[in-house]
This record gives C-alpha cells, sequence and structure tokens, in this order.
C-alpha cells in the first residue's frame, strides 16, 4: 500500500464515523455547531497523531498481553495534554466541548487505530495513518455539523444566515443527530455489498 | 509485535516506564499551563462581578466569608465599593451574590448583583450551566447582530457580543416583583421550551435576594 494510499483511505474509504462506525458518540454530541465540531476534531486528530506515533516507535517493546493498558495510558496521556492546554488557550471552546474531552480517551478510533495499525507498521506510516482518520473524523463532524448548524439554529459559525428564519430545533437534539447521521452513512456507504463491509474490532 | 517482553517481570517494568513517562509529561504540561488557567478562571469570576455591578470599581470588591448559604452558594459573597479598597473614600454600590439552582441537566450557577439595600436587582450573570442547547442553554444565548452575508460583504466585523437577552433582562428589576403565578414568573421573559430552566435561575436570584436581605442586612440593622 503506497504511504499516500495509507493517507487517503482514513478520509473517504475507510472513513472512520461512515464507514467504520467507530466515534459515533463524541460525534453526535459535538456536532451541533460548526466550532465545537471542528474543535473536537482537531482535539481528536492531535491525541491520534500522538499515540500513534508513539506505540508505533514502542511497538518491539510492548509485551501482548498488556498491550491494551499500554495504549490506554499513552492515549490518555495526550488527551490530558490536549485538555489542559485547551484549558488554558481556548477556555470558550473547552466549555463548550466540556465533558467530551477527556471521553476522546475511549473514543474507539484512536484505540482501534493503536491496535490495528500502530502497533503493526513503522512510524511514518502510522503518522500517516492517523492523519488520514483524524482528518476523516473532522470530516464527518463538518459535515454533519454543516447541516446541523444551519438547520438547527439558523447560523453558521455563529452568523445567522437568513434573518427571520425559524430554526428546526430538532436538528440540534439527539434525533436530529441520528436522522443527519443516518441519512449521510446511506450514502457514504452507497453501492457497497455486505460482503464489502469491514468489521471493525470494538465499537 | 515481538513477544520478547512477553515475561511477567517485563510487562511489569514496560508498563512502569510508559506510566513513568507519562507522569513526566503531564507534569510538565501541568506547570507550563497552570498559571494560565487559574488566570483565566480568575478572569471568568471578575467579569461575572464587572458585569454584575458595573459601577464597582475593580478593585473594590471586598469577599465576605460566610457559611453556605442560598447567597454565597461557596460560603462567599462580595462587597462592592465605588474606589479601590484602600481608598478611604470608597463608597458602597452594592453587592455581588454567588446564587446557584438545579436546572433541567445540570446545577445552574449565577452571580446576582443587588443594590446597597438588596432591594434592586443590578444584573445577573450565568457562570456555569449545561442546559439542554437549543432550548435552555439559551439562557446565555447572545442576539447576534448581522448575517453571514453581512459578514462576507464587509458590513459587519463579527456576530454581536452583548449581554444574553435573557440574563440582561434582570436587571433594574426588584426582587420583590419577580413572584411566581401558578408555575410561572410574570415579570420575566422565559426561555423557548425551557420552563425549567427559566424558573431554575429565577428561583435561584430571588432565593438569593431573600436570604441575604434576611440573614445579612435586617439582622445587622436590628443588631442581632
Amino acid at each position: 500500500m503506497s504511504k499516500w494510499q495509507i493517507f487517503k483511505d482514513g478520509i473517504f474509504k475507510n472513513n472512520p464515523v461512515f464507514v467504520l462506525y467507530l466515534g459515533l458518540c463524541p460525534t453526535l454530541a459535538t456536532s451541533t455547531t460548526i466550532r465545537d465540531g471542528f474543535g473536537m476534531g482537531l482535539a481528536a486528530t492531535f491525541v491520534l497523531l500522538g499515540s500513534n506515533v508513539i506505540v508505533s516507535a514502542i511497538r518491539g517493546v510492548i509485551p501482548r498481553r498488556v498491550r491494551i493498558p499500554c495504549f490506554i495510558v499513552v492515549i490518555a496521556t495526550f488527551v490530558t495534554i490536549v485538555e489542559l492546554f485547551l484549558a488554558a488557550y481556548q477556555p470558550d471552546l473547552y466549555k463548550s466541548l466540556g465533558l467530551f474531552v477527556p471521553l476522546i480517551v475511549v473514543n474507539c478510533i484512536i484505540l482501534y487505530r493503536a491496535e490495528s495499525f500502530a502497533s503493526k507498521n513503522t512510524v511514518f506510516s502510522s503518522f500517516l495513518d492517523a492523519l488520514g482518520m483524524g482528518c476523516g473524523f473532522t470530516l464527518a463532524l463538518l459535515l454533519l455539523a454543516f447541516i446541523r448548524e444551519s438547520l438547527g439554529k439558523g447560523t453558521l459559525l455563529g452568523y445567522q444566515l437568513i434573518p427571520g428564519f425559524d430554526p428546526v430545533v430538532i436538528m440540534i437534539l439527539p434525533p436530529g443527530a441520528f436522522l443527519t447521521i443516518g441519512l449521510l452513512m446511506g450514502f457514504f456507504n452507497r453501492g457497497k455489498s455486505k460482503a464489502e463491509t469491514p468489521k471493525p474490532k470494538c465499537h | 509485535m515481538k513477544k520478547r517482553e512477553d515475561t511477567f517481570r517485563g510487562m511489569i517494568i514496560v508498563l512502569a516506564l510508559i506510566c513513568a513517562a507519562a507522569g513526566l509529561t503531564l507534569g510538565a504540561t501541568y506547570r507550563v499551563t497552570r498559571e494560565k488557567i487559574s488566570a483565566e478562571q480568575e478572569r471568568a469570576r471578575m467579569d461575572a462581578l464587572r458585569v454584575v455591578l458595573p459601577e464597582a470599581d475593580k478593585n473594590g470588591f471586598r469577599e465576605v466569608i460566610v457559611e453556605k448559604s442560598a447567597f454565597a452558594t461557596d460560603g462567599k459573597y462580595y462587597e462592592a465599593y465605588d474606589k479601590p479598597l484602600d481608598d478611604a473614600t470608597r463608597e458602597l454600590v452594592g453587592y455581588a451574590l454567588e446564587a446557584a439552582g438545579t436546572g433541567y441537566s445540570s446545577t445552574i450557577r449565577v452571580t446576582v448583583g443587588v443594590d446597597s439595600k438588596a432591594e434592586v436587582i443590578r444584573g445577573i450573570k450565568i457562570t456555569f450551566q449545561q442546559e439542554t442547547p437549543g432550548l435552555g442553554a439559551n439562557c446565555e444565548a447572545v442576539k447576534a447582530e448581522g448575517t453571514l452575508w453581512d459578514v462576507l460583504l464587509g458590513k459587519r466585523k463579527r456576530a454581536g457580543s452583548s449581554q444574553p437577552w435573557f440574563q440582561a433582562q434582570f436587571g433594574g428589576k426588584r426582587a420583590d416583583t419577580l413572584v411566581k403565578v401558578g408555575n410561572q414568573y410574570q415579570e420575566i421573559d422565559g426561555l423557548t421550551g425551557a420552563t425549567i430552566t427559566t424558573n431554575a435561575v429565577t428561583d435561584a436570584v430571588v432565593a438569593a435576594v431573600k436570604e441575604f436581605k434576611e440573614k445579612v442586612m435586617d439582622s445587622s440593622v436590628s443588631g442581632e
């Protein structure tokens, strides 16, 4: 597989949200506005990059039987770093994202990539994989947020779109999230037969 | 992944090393960000105080420690003066109370500014809430002044950043006029579809002012 392919797959062919169905909880919760979605996407991508690189770098010494705790410690460290930096330099975003920043630790995308890719590939490939997956995750968040914010709040990035537009509030509530993600998943997986669906190891 | 370190001893050593490295990294990060974080918390606190009592001097707030009550959720409230605390000619302009109430999905914290007689509400600032976005969370919503097109066409610099309308309406109201008829406060424009949040905030404000007046103002007058 070419290096470019590794990166590209994470965005479309193996999009973590729409194709692998991973990280759905934070996706649904933080895609109410573009600002929150983008913030979450960047935070998760930073953690993904850090954890993939470190896990790949020490893959030779991690004992197989305690690999999961090792991954989790690495992931949690990066998440805490992100949390501290957000609290210090982006307090408004930190307040909006709230509980979902520490929850990045259990975002399945990150653990899944550490286990199934970073622990078995070189550092550079792992870096590219993390970049691709992170971009795919962020893309999914932005797509959802674009739809939900414009319809559910009548704004984009906080700026009002059409004056006097009465927003469809359900779009920024959970049912709206599920409706939107369901339709988008259908679109991303169109034309695929059952045999082609990849089987992720954890949800 | 090689199985070289698959011994019990190997597992312990590797995990311990990883945790040690993690600890060191986090310790360093904490030290780097610690000041900024506490500066931010202090800024938010001062911001709330300035918003609810704009005529007070920014160095004119005196913290008063009391036992926890409806007007001192964390065991303190503030006296506000028009000049810095070290200025002997300063005069009391009012008090800043810390109230809290159970909302729909979170405990809402409100800073309430009242006049020196604790009768008129000068202003309120919600300092913490995690209510439903689009409904209860609109208690912090600010009406945008322009549309996206205005911004794109260069007519407006950014979305309006004035005070949230729901909180702004409390300014100037007398606390004793805020009465509930049934389950609604007649004097307050409620949040659409969020009666619980509306009432939680108003209840907290009313209770804080009432209890403050009883415990602090009236008892000091009667000399008990």
